[in-house]
């Protein structure tokens, strides 16, 4: 079995030597089980782990092997469940394939047609996967709201097909800007709770003083101020996604309170008494290393752990520059402007070779802000600001136009003439010229060697 | 060694002791139900024995315990109590394979 695909098989069954006897054969088979007495452990268990099919018995106390079969169908229909039981009556075999089964074994089980039927749900399984997949890449990604047809992008869609699926809490990492809210509501408006709230709060846009209050509630009388009963986040994310942004932010006290609500499933209104269910999703994100912040001391270790069931990693713009001319044009079609088209082939050249530190986020407002100036059809360089043209540069008083002033000049001519002028400026001083263009060694001699400079430095020294 | 553990893999004879264990203890426990009336957990421990008797060498145990869960579905008194002495003395005189 490869160690890349998911081999997670959860045997559900009350009888724990049933349980004994699935494990020696799928273990022996190289799955990994996951064993669970009930259906209701069962349902606790998808919130840590996604298997690859399910062994369910029937005849359960609890929720019963029904039940819990038609809650599966019902919210994780991706994943095969293979029935067993020993009630072969018609009936029974009716209702569970109309819930949904996968395939439906008896007890006492044959070693054989079990692991076959098992191995065939699991390839069913995948196959589904991967067809919601490739629906999804030829549609474009399909998460309303996120473009990307690059491969940091792809890698994400294909994260997020497996996580719609899913109750595991997910925390993503990246940096600002790079569209940690928009995935979390991806994931809440692609998954089961989609009918539910989407819930977001920024931890670190609230005064830690108040950030308890925000999350929990309040009754009234509980503080000084509170005139009345609030509402809390967790309340209004009942049934729905809670989103919790810069969750690094939040303060060691309201980690360990945090902690409990997830662990028990409960919370209370500050100065309230009543224990209120809470039901949530939660996505968490962060631009801070967690793992850092724990060793630091910062952020708590069993927080973490249970916040980082899944990980996910957004790519920051500049890793992923190809998708800039397709996120360009998805802005300029939500501003509404009927105006300007696109974007000319000297601007994009330039927004092509710029860092981005504000990643997407920071794109969208260059481009929002060009297609107010721009006076044309197309975006053109004049119309970028100026720290995204490069910086410009002053000679004698005299500004040089740092941005291409029409459509034709490109990049590469505009980067001969920075070049040419800084050095200039500074006497073949190669040190200087790269502090006033703000580039590195290592790229300074290699447009020196691509514009065929190279001598300009010597030649400007002995002219002193 | 009897035919029956002949019959079963050398996995399963590894985790026999346990099985067995386990059979005695639920036959003690359908025992503790009886007295209580208490027919649906009967009915479940019964369906646990249907479902993995034969698997461990033991026929006996899925028929016997096909035979109570009907028994405890109908709230039949006098059938389940004849046949949890069955079990019990079925494995009462059941002799286990050789510890190697």
């Amino acid at each position: 079995m490869s160690k890349e695909a998911n081999n997670v098989l959860f045997v559900v069954d009350d009888d724990s030597n049933e349980r004994m006897l699935l494990d020696r054969w799928l273990v022996r088979e190289g799955y990994e089980v996951v064993p669970l007495e009930s259906g209701e452990a069962c349902l606790d268990a998808l919130s840590e782990e996604m298997p690859a099919a399910i062994c369910l018995d029937l005849n359960m106390p609890g929720m019963g092997g029904l039940n819990t079969l038609q809650h599966l169908h019902e919210n994780l229909p991706a994943v095969p469940v293979v029935v067993l039981t020993a009630d072969d009556s018609v009936d029974t075999v009716v209702k569970a394939m109309r819930l949904g089964a996968h395939d439906y074994l008896t007890k006492p089980l044959d070693q054989t047609k079990l692991l076959t039927t098992l191995r065939n749900a699991v390839e069913m399984g995948r196959l589904s996967f991967r067809v919601s997949q490739l629906e999804r890449e030829v549609g474009g990604g399909g998460y309303p709201g996120i473009v990307g047809a690059s491969e940091p992008m792809k890698a994400i869609f294909r994260q997020l097909d497996r996580l719609r699926a899913s109750e595991v809490t997910v925390l993503i990492h990246g940096d600002s800007g790079t569209g940690k809210e928009l995935i979390a509501r991806a994931l809440h408006q692609s998954g089961s709770r989609s009918r539910g709230p989407f819930i977001a709060v920024n931890s670190a846009a609230i005064p830690e003083t108040l950030l308890e209050s925000e999350l929990f509630g309040h009754e009234k009388g509980s503080f000084t101020g509170a005139i009345g009963r609030r509402i809390g986040r967790f309340e209004e994310a009942n049934h729905g996604t809670l989103f919790l942004d810069e969750v690094a932010e939040l303060s060691l006290p309201v980690q360990a309170k945090l902690l409990r609500v997830l662990q028990e499933r409960t919370f209370q209104r500050l100065g309230g008494a009543a224990q209120i269910p809470s039901d949530f999703r939660l996505v968490t994100a962060s631009h801070r290393n967690l793992i850092e912040e724990v060793r630091q001391g910062r952020f708590r270790e069993d927080l973490y752990f249970r916040l980082a069931v899944f990980e996910l990693d957004l790519p920051p713009l500049r890793k992923r520059k190809e998708d800039i001319p397709a996120l360009i044009q998805a802005f300029i079609k939500q501003e509404g402007n009927t105006r300007v088209e696109g974007v000319s082939h000297g601007a994009l050249q330039i927004l092509l070779h710029y860092d981005w530190p504000g990643n997407v986020r920071e794109l969208q407002n260059v481009v929002q802000r060009a297609l107010v100036v721009a006076d044309g059809r197309e975006i053109e360089a004049k119309d970028l600001p100026e720290r995204v043209r490069i910086v410009s540069l002053s000679l004698g008083g005299e500004e040089i136009a740092p941005a291409a002033e029409s459509s034709d000049t490109t990049l590469e001519d505009f980067s001969r003439r920075l070049l040419i002028n800084a050095l200039t400026k500074h006497e073949g001083n190669a040190s200087a010229a790269m502090r006033e263009l703000k580039i590195g060694r290592t790229r300074f001699y290699r447009m020196l060697k691509k514009f065929d400079l190279e001598h300009k430095i010597d030649e400007l020294r002995h002219s002193k | 060694m009897e035919d029956r553990w002949r019959r079963i893999s050398p996995d399963l004879l590894e985790l026999l002791p346990t099985y067995l264990e386990s059979l005695r203890k639920d036959s003690a426990r359908l025992v503790d139900e009886l007295n209580h009336q208490n027919f649906l957990k009967i009915g479940y421990i019964a369906h646990n024995f249907r479902g993995n008797g034969t698997n461990f060498g033991l026929p006996e145990i899925t028929q016997l315990g096909h035979q109570l869960e009907l028994q405890a579905k109908a709230c039949d008194l006098a059938g389940s109590t004849g046949t949890i002495s069955q079990i019990q003395e079925f494995l009462q005189g059941l002799v286990p394979p050789p510890a190697e």
